[in-house]
C-alpha cells in the first residue's frame, strides 16, 4: 500500500510540482509551436506521452543491466539517443500497419518527437540519480512514475495552452503582441501559476 | 575491466544500436502507407504557427509556398 501511495505521489510530483514544460523548461519548441489548436495539441501530447513512457521502459533496463555492470555509464547519452530514434521508428511502423486513422493524424510528425528534448530529458533524469542494480525494483517504479507523470504533465499543459490561445485569438490583442509574443507571455504566466505547487509534499 | 575490453564493448554496443536503428528505419520506409494516407502533407493548421527553423517539414512547406508563388508569376 505504501509503495502504491509513493508511486502515485511521484506521478503527481512530476506532473504538477516539477512540470516538464513550466518548471524544467523542456519541450518548449513543440509546446509553443503546436499549441495553436486544441485538437493538434492533444494529438501531439498523446504522441509524446506514448514515446516518453516507452523510452523510459526500454532505456532504464539498458542502463542498469548493461551500462552499469560494464562500467560504461559515460555512454548513456548516445545510447539513449539511438534507443529513442529506433523506438520512434518502430512506433511509426506499428501505427502505419495497424492504425491508419492515427497515422493520418500523426504519422508525419512522429519523427519530430525524436528531437523533443523532453523525451531525452526524462530518460536522463531516471538514471542521473544513481539507479543501481541492487535496488532495481524500487528505482524502476520511480523511473516509470517519473515518465508517466512527466508525460501527462506535458499533455495537460499543452492542451491548457491551446485552450488559452484559442481564447486569445478572439481577444483584442495589440498588433505587436499577436501570435508568438502573447503566447510567450501566456507561457510565463502559466509558469508563475505552477510555481504555486512548489512545496507540496515538503 | 581492462581499457581494451571497455573500448571493444563500447564499439559493439554502438554498432548493435546503430544496426537496430538502421533496420527499423528501413522497415519503416518499406512499409506501405495505409489507404488514403499515401500523399500526406503537413497541415497549415498544425505547422502554420511553428517557428522552428530546423524542421524539415517546415522546409517542405516553405518550398511549396515558393513554388506556388513562382507558378503565379
Amino acid at each position: 500500500m505504501n509503495y502504491f501511495v509513493t508511486f502515485l505521489l511521484a506521478i503527481v510530483s512530476s506532473f504538477l510540482v516539477d512540470n516538464v514544460v513550466l518548471s524544467r523548461f523542456y519541450g518548449i519548441c513543440s509546446f509553443v509551436g503546436v499549441s495553436n489548436r486544441v485538437k493538434s495539441a492533444a494529438s501531439m501530447g498523446i504522441a509524446v506521452t506514448f514515446v516518453i513512457v516507452l523510452a523510459a521502459l526500454v532505456s532504464w533496463p539498458i542502463y542498469v543491466f548493461i551500462l552499469v555492470p560494464a562500467e560504461l555509464t559515460f555512454m548513456d547519452t548516445i545510447v539513449y539517443i539511438l534507443v529513442i530514434a529506433s523506438l520512434v521508428q518502430v512506433v511509426g511502423l506499428v501505427v502505419k500497419k495497424f492504425s491508419p486513422s492515427l497515422y493520418k493524424a500523426l504519422g508525419i510528425y512522429l519523427p519530430l518527437i525524436t528531437t523533443n528534448c523532453a523525451v531525452l530529458g526524462v530518460v536522463q533524469e531516471n538514471t542521473a540519480k544513481g539507479a543501481s542494480y541492487a535496488y532495481a525494483a524500487a528505482d524502476f517504479g520511480t523511473a516509470m512514475a517519473n515518465a508517466l507523470g512527466t508525460s501527462v504533465g506535458f499533455l495537460v499543459v499543452i492542451v491548457l495552452m491551446a485552450c488559452i490561445r484559442t481564447r486569445l485569438e478572439a481577444a483584442n490583442t495589440p498588433k505587436a503582441f499577436k501570435g508568438l509574443p502573447i503566447a510567450l507571455i501566456t507561457a510565463a504566466l502559466m509558469a508563475l501559476a505552477f510555481m504555486g505547487f512548489q512545496g507540496i509534499g515538503a | 575491466m581492462s581499457k581494451e575490453l571497455a573500448i571493444t564493448l563500447t564499439i559493439v554496443i554502438i554498432v548493435v544500436l546503430l544496426a537496430i536503428f538502421v533496420t527499423s528505419f528501413v522497415l519503416y520506409r518499406r512499409t506501405p502507407a495505409p489507404k488514403g494516407c499515401e500523399n500526406l502533407e503537413p497541415s497549415e493548421e498544425v505547422c502554420g504557427s511553428c517557428k522552428k527553423a530546423g524542421c524539415p517539414i517546415r522546409w517542405g512547406i516553405e518550398k511549396s509556398d515558393e513554388d506556388g508563388k513562382e507558378e503565379k508569376e
